[in-house]
């Protein structure tokens, strides 16, 4: 953000140029695109300054002859600049070096993701995985509501039984209720995996938008890569229960042949 | 003191089929005076419309949990020393502590049985 916004007192100095700093511009211009020049830092440009008035000093002190002056000054300059423009030069390649490391890891970690398929494991596997979860709790709830009543019905009839049998009529209903916890431990287990789904889905999704449209691309290039075989395609149950057939419809479909 | 088993009790759980096991046990204790809350909020509009001798509750509910039910009864001038039993699949020890300091009465695991309900409302309303 500093880099972004330079204080004014160098932004001045950077942006007003001078009899002194307009070779260097030229120089620096020359070597690299308009776009890659450095900017120079505030400590460089103040140690350029004193520099400049030091050779000034010189100068002054060694002639008067304004031509011998002018020309002892522009080599030194050239020298300068060529100094900074090799030092500014050394940085710009260790920047880009570390700028290709940054686009290569970022490469091997795109292709590492696509590897898992993300697109597939976001808007199929995943869904997919929760709504079974869904059923299972849904199924599993409607199983043991069931079983609990067959407890409750046994509670009614021992109350119309001799007492030994009674006795042991509600001992079944009662362990038939105490085996029915498992149902809401088990579901509240499986809703917790659910979220865990729901979480990795969004975040998967979030990464493919990120990446956008080239990284799909390559998602689905992998996926197609990994063909089933004739009987993996086969295996797809169990069914939802508005997808599966009914033992009806199977049967007529069998009696069709 | 002989426990009146026509003792209003209210069962809290967000989960239909505990209700049902809780509610089926203590009938077969003999406790059949049984309501049952969805959660939190409704327990605490059913608690300002009757007098129950006991609350038995689950901890994990939405959007009132049993603890937030316990902490407003016990804020309450009349249901402050009402019994409060958490019967819950939280066990860790700083679920326990904090139904402790909440003032909860007793403490039920899930999963449970018959005997360990037996013995913890013992513990809270008396032998029966």
């Amino acid at each position: 953000m500093a880099k972004a916004t330079p204080t004014p007192e160098v932004e001045a100095e950077t942006t007003t140029p001078t009899k002194d700093t307009a070779p260097l511009a030229t120089e620096s211009a020359a070597g690299k695109p308009a776009n890659l020049e450095p900017k120079l830092e505030k400590k460089e440009l103040e140690t350029l300054i004193e520099s400049k008035l030091k050779m000034d000093h010189t100068l002054k002190g060694h002639t008067d002859n304004e031509g011998e002056n002018q020309t002892l000054y522009a080599t030194l300059a050239a020298k300068v600049a060529q100094e900074i423009v090799k030092e500014l030069g050394n940085k710009d390649s260790q920047f880009l070096t570390e700028l290709k490391n940054i686009v290569k890891s970022i490469d091997t970690a795109k292709d590492e993701i696509s590897a898992i398929r993300p697109k597939e494991l976001a808007e199929k596997d995943l869904p997919d995985a929760a709504s079974s979860l869904d059923i299972i709790i849904q199924t599993s709830e409607e199983a043991c509501s069931n079983i609990l009543a067959c407890g409750e019905e046994l509670m009614e009839i021992a109350e119309f039984v001799p007492s030994k049998l009674n006795e042991r009529l509600m001992d079944v209903s009662t362990k038939l209720f105490e085996s029915s916890n498992f149902d809401d431990l088990n579901g509240q287990r499986i809703r917790k995996v659910i979220k865990v789904l729901h979480d990795l889905e969004s975040r998967l999704k979030g990464l493919l938008s990120a990446y956008g449209e080239s990284y799909e691309s390559v998602s689905t290039k992998k996926s197609e890569d990994k063909k089933k075989t004739a009987d993996e395609e086969l295996l797809n149950g169990p069914q939802d229960t508005d997808e599966a057939a009914s033992q009806d419809e199977i049967d007529a479909i069998l009696n069709g042949f | 003191m002989a426990v009146n088993k026509d003792m209003s009790i209210l069962v809290v759980d967000d989960f239909n089929t505990m209700r049902r096991i809780v509610r089926s046990l203590l009938k077969q204790l003999g406790f059949n005076n049984v309501d049952e809350a969805v959660d939190g909020d409704d327990a605490l509009s059913k608690i300002s419309t009757k007098d129950y001798a006991l609350v038995l509750s689950d901890w994990n509910m939405e959007p009132k949990s049993g603890i937030e039910l316990l902490r407003e009864v016990r804020q309450s001038d009349k249901y402050k020393s009402m019994p409060f039993i958490l019967i819950t699949a939280e066990s860790k020890v700083e679920n326990i502590v904090e139904a402790k300091k909440a003032g909860v009465n007793q403490y039920i695991v899930k999963p449970f049985n018959a005997k360990t309900l037996k013995e913890k409302l013992s513990t809270v309303i008396g032998d029966f």
